[in-house]
């Protein structure tokens, strides 16, 4: 069984026959046996007939031309935006793109360039440098050659070892004494 | 030969395809609906006309984002509803900034819109029905906003439920409601005229 709510909002779709037949049916129905629903269906005919009255209002007869106008403005304003950026992309994504490729050139110029061709360089940093033992090594090969006693020379490699890993004030030290003799 | 008239979703699509005829078709077909649409909820014929062009140039400009899952007519309306309630809220707004509550009501005069004639216009009966159409007008002018666009969606412009529905964002039944509590409205103050 419709209710009177369900009558009220098929009523439109029911007048203007676009509801469903068993729908309709049932619509028809109700409104006989309704006094309510007659009543709606009576006032509601009316409204209708005088919104039917209701007045049709036109825009100015200048409406179309200013509409031809506006979108005649808004063309050019398009095609004067493209002439101004002509390019497959936006002016702020080139401006972007050539400053990221500035900066990135900047900072391989700037780089130490021996990175890549010393992979250990990083030992460099801890391990003393190799050079500075080697006059020693040599200094103790031509000595150990020459088979010489020579005291000073000895001392002088003593010395010469022990400023490798002493500070510099006993290395001072020490070779006052070498060349005070020894005392 | 006789060709059947292209229906609004195959005017937008050929729009899109850029034919210019079609948009003059379009502008041809809803000028005077939604005209008559946005006037009656602003009850202003400079503002409406205004935003009438406002519409026609947002459909000029974003025909590319119509998808044709939604009819057309749903498409325009929405854009002409919320041009004209902006509008509405924005006048509300200086309305209250400038202390003229009560000012440019739907009647006035200058603000008034031209009314498309009458071809078979009786003068005996000319005076009479002019009363009535300004009384059923006043009184929908009258209405609040959601009952009285309910009503002109509804009984004015003859759209669906299911249009309205889409076009307002609000449920079906919502829409079924408004509509009629707003005939109830109209018919308790339009009762002196039956």
């Amino acid at each position: 069984m419709l209710s009177c709510e369900h009558f009220e909002q098929n009523w439109t779709t029911w007048k203007a026959a676009k509801l469903a037949p068993v729908i309709a049916d049932e619509m028809l129905a109700h409104s006989l046996e309704c006094a309510h629903c007659r009543h709606y269906t009576a006032e509601t005919d009316e409204l209708r007939t005088l919104l039917e009255h209701s007045s049709l209002y036109q825009p100015s007869a200048e409406f179309a031309a200013n509409l031809e106008q506006a979108i005649l403005d808004i063309r050019r304003r398009d095609v004067a935006r493209s002439m101004r950026a002509p390019g497959l992309f936006p002016r702020w994504a080139v401006l972007s793109a050539g400053l990221a490729t500035g900066l990135a050139i900047g900072l391989m110029l700037l780089l130490p360039g021996e990175i890549d061709e010393q992979p250990n360089s990083n030992l460099a940093a801890v391990t003393p440098p190799p050079t500075a033992f080697v006059p020693d090594e040599r200094l103790a090969e031509q000595t150990a050659s020459s088979q010489r006693a020579d005291e000073p020379v000895k001392d002088t490699l003593r010395a010469r070892q022990d400023t490798a890993v002493s500070p510099p004030f006993e290395v001072n030290q020490r070779s006052r004494m070498v060349s005070s003799g020894g005392r | 030969m006789n060709s059947q008239p292209l229906s609004d979703e195959d005017l937008i699509r050929n729009f899109q395809n850029g034919d210019a005829q079609a948009f003059d078709e379009i502008v041809a077909r809803y000028r005077i609906p939604l005209y008559n649409f946005i006037y009656r909820i602003l009850g202003d014929a400079v503002f409406a006309e205004d935003l009438l062009q406002e519409t026609f140039i947002r459909i000029w400009t974003n025909r590319h984002s119509y998808r044709a899952i939604a009819k057309f007519s749903t498409w325009i309306y929405t854009i002409a509803g919320n041009l004209a309630k902006s509008e509405l809220r924005r006048k509300k707004v200086h309305r209250w900034l400038s202390l003229s509550i009560g000012s440019g009501s739907f009647a006035d005069d200058k603000s008034r819109a031209l009314e498309i004639a009458d071809e078979e216009a009786d003068p005996t009966l000319d005076y009479e029905r002019k009363n009535i159409k300004q009384r059923v007008d006043k009184e929908i002018s009258r209405l609040p906003l959601v009952f009285k666009e309910a009503i002109i969606l509804r009984d004015i412009q003859e759209l669906s439920y299911e249009e309205i529905s889409i076009i307002l964002k609000i449920p079906l039944g919502t829409v079924k409601s408004r509509v009629n509590r707003g005939r109830a409205r109209l018919q308790k103050r339009l009762t002196d005229l039956r």
